[in-house]
């Protein structure tokens, strides 16, 4: 289930102590709208206090809102004041509220309306696609291996946005272990001459051994045929390990 | 006569020793005492050593053993940047040049993740860390014990040798070295997936390891998927030269 995955994912890092102000507010909603979330109904009190705070700002609060109303600045004044976080937030609000009915739906009587569900599931690649896009900042690198983790689900499909989130924590992540990572994740998706000639450009940009080893293992593993001269461009680089020479120079004698 | 000249050698010595070791402390105060808190230390040179240690304070110690030439690059604790930022302690090099006979001893709170990085260090030793050990080297050993948390490593050409206590379901274990033997020691009673990818080494465990029969096999990867005591968090260990030595840890 993809958003128990992700459910699970944020009550693992706000238990860390790890979540950020969206991401809380994130769980905090979610508290406050699902009626039955399963296993994780023993965390719903925990989240009260948030969601107290949060009904201040709810539309349903009719009450406070009829108050407020005559102290409402103009409409060009209230946008110039919305903090850009809150407009993040209310976007992956949105998405992450949409996500969460997928798995409601799947198990519904309705489960027939495929368009709904493609749509859904569309919004649930957005939700991953913010994820990996925002993640890539975070301090932790098991933070950013998580982010790059949920891109495994896609692999079954090739999306090329998520594709190339991937190749970009491949490329520039400074942690090697996330940049091993995303090979990793790279690996469960289909092989595509796009796919193979991202990794032969990251290839150029790699240092270590063992990333420049990993994408050249999977360039050989793949049935797909790669350009002959990125791989002695990489070849011509110098100072490099002489294992990593002798693989790269199989694959050229191979093609 | 005899004892007076035992006193003068013993204390040439000491003096000797004085001169060779140089130690320079500096104590860091916090800007949040007690509270969780971040070491960042990337430098080009010196072998690292962190502790977690009790209390809201943080210790720095730069110990300098250069010898011959190296100690024409003035003081050695003119190569570091210190700095703590709402609880974030940096360490940075101002000189990145070869420099041998270097060290760093750090004393951070426990509850500190930490996110430690040296080039040419031969060494990072880590201990007493309740927070997440990211630690990453070239030529350079890791000894990574008392883990409680998530492990990243990494390290070209050394040795990792890394004891985790306490191995659960959502923390990230990921250790690579291109060229160095991977030692882990696990709970006796752990449950782990170990993915292993080690091209042209060897690996030998003392749990008992099971065939995952449920993971479908990707022909893009060479990597070994083997269960500890019928599965669990996943702990990724990739090299391609060395060995992978899983140990259970009494």
């Amino acid at each position: 289930m993809e958003n128990k995955h992700i459910l699970k994912y944020l009550l693992d890092k706000y238990y860390q102590g790890k979540t950020s102000f969206t991401e809380e507010a994130l769980l905090s909603e979610i508290f406050t709208i699902e009626s039955n979330l399963g296993e994780y109904e023993k965390y719903r009190s925990e989240f009260l206090y948030a969601n107290l705070l949060k009904q201040k700002h709810t539309k349903r609060d009719f009450t406070l809102q009829k108050e407020q109303k005559n102290n409402l600045p103009k409409r060009s004044l209230l946008i110039k004041k919305v903090d850009r976080r809150w407009l993040q937030l209310a976007a992956s609000v949105l998405l992450f509220i949409s996500a969460f009915s997928i798995g409601r739906l799947s198990i519904s009587p309705e489960e027939t309306k495929k368009d709904e569900l493609t749509e859904l599931k569309e919004e649930v690649k957005t939700l991953r696609t913010i994820i990996l896009t925002t993640m890539i900042n975070q301090p932790l690198a098991s933070d950013r291996i998580k982010a790059v983790q949920l891109a495994k689900e896609f692999s079954n499909i090739y999306d090329d946005q998520i594709v190339q989130l991937l190749v970009k924590y491949l490329n520039e992540d400074n942690n090697i272990n996330v940049r091993l990572a995303s090979i990793d994740v790279l690996t469960e998706f289909r092989r595509t001459a796009e796919l193979e000639n991202r990794l032969l450009e990251s290839l150029l940009l790699q240092t270590s051994p063992i990333a420049q080893m990993e994408i050249l293992q999977l360039i050989k593993n793949s049935k797909v045929i790669v350009s002959k001269e990125k791989l002695r461009e990489f070849l011509n680089q110098g100072e490099l390990d002489p294992y990593v020479v002798n693989t790269a120079e199989n694959i050229i004698k191979s093609l | 006569m005899k004892k007076e000249l035992k006193y003068i050698i013993a204390v040439v010595f000491l003096s000797l020793s004085i001169s060779y070791a140089q130690t320079v402390s500096y104590d860091i105060e916090l800007s949040k005492p007690g509270s969780m808190g971040m070491l960042k230390v990337d430098v080009y040179n010196a072998s690292i050593r962190v502790v977690g240690a009790m209390g809201g304070k943080a210790k720095i110690t730069i110990i300098d053993k250069r010898k011959g030439k190296d100690k024409n690059y003035g003081p050695a604790e003119f190569y570091y940047e210190i700095i703590e930022d709402n609880n974030v302690v940096t360490i940075l090099n101002r000189k990145r040049k070869k420099i041998d006979g270097l060290e760093l001893e750090i004393s951070i709170p426990q509850n500190f993740s930490i996110n430690v990085s040296t080039y040419f260090g031969p060494k990072i030793e880590v201990e007493g860390i309740m927070g997440e050990v990211n630690v990453s080297g070239y030529s350079t050993d890791l000894s990574l014990t008392d883990l409680n948390n998530s492990v990243i490593a990494n390290t070209n050409h050394g040795n990792v040798l890394a004891r985790i206590d306490k191995f659960t379901d959502t923390r990230t274990y990921f250790i690579s070295s291109y060229k160095g033997d991977i030692e882990i020691f696990l709970p006796n009673n752990v449950q782990a997936t170990l993915f292993m990818d080690n091209g042209f080494g060897n690996y030998s465990s003392e749990f008992e390891l099971t065939l995952d029969t449920s993971k479908q096999k990707n022909s893009s990867t060479d990597q070994v998927i083997r269960k500890i005591n019928g599965g669990g968090n996943e702990l990724k260990l990739i090299n391609y030269f060395g060995e992978i030595i899983i140990r259970k840890a009494n």
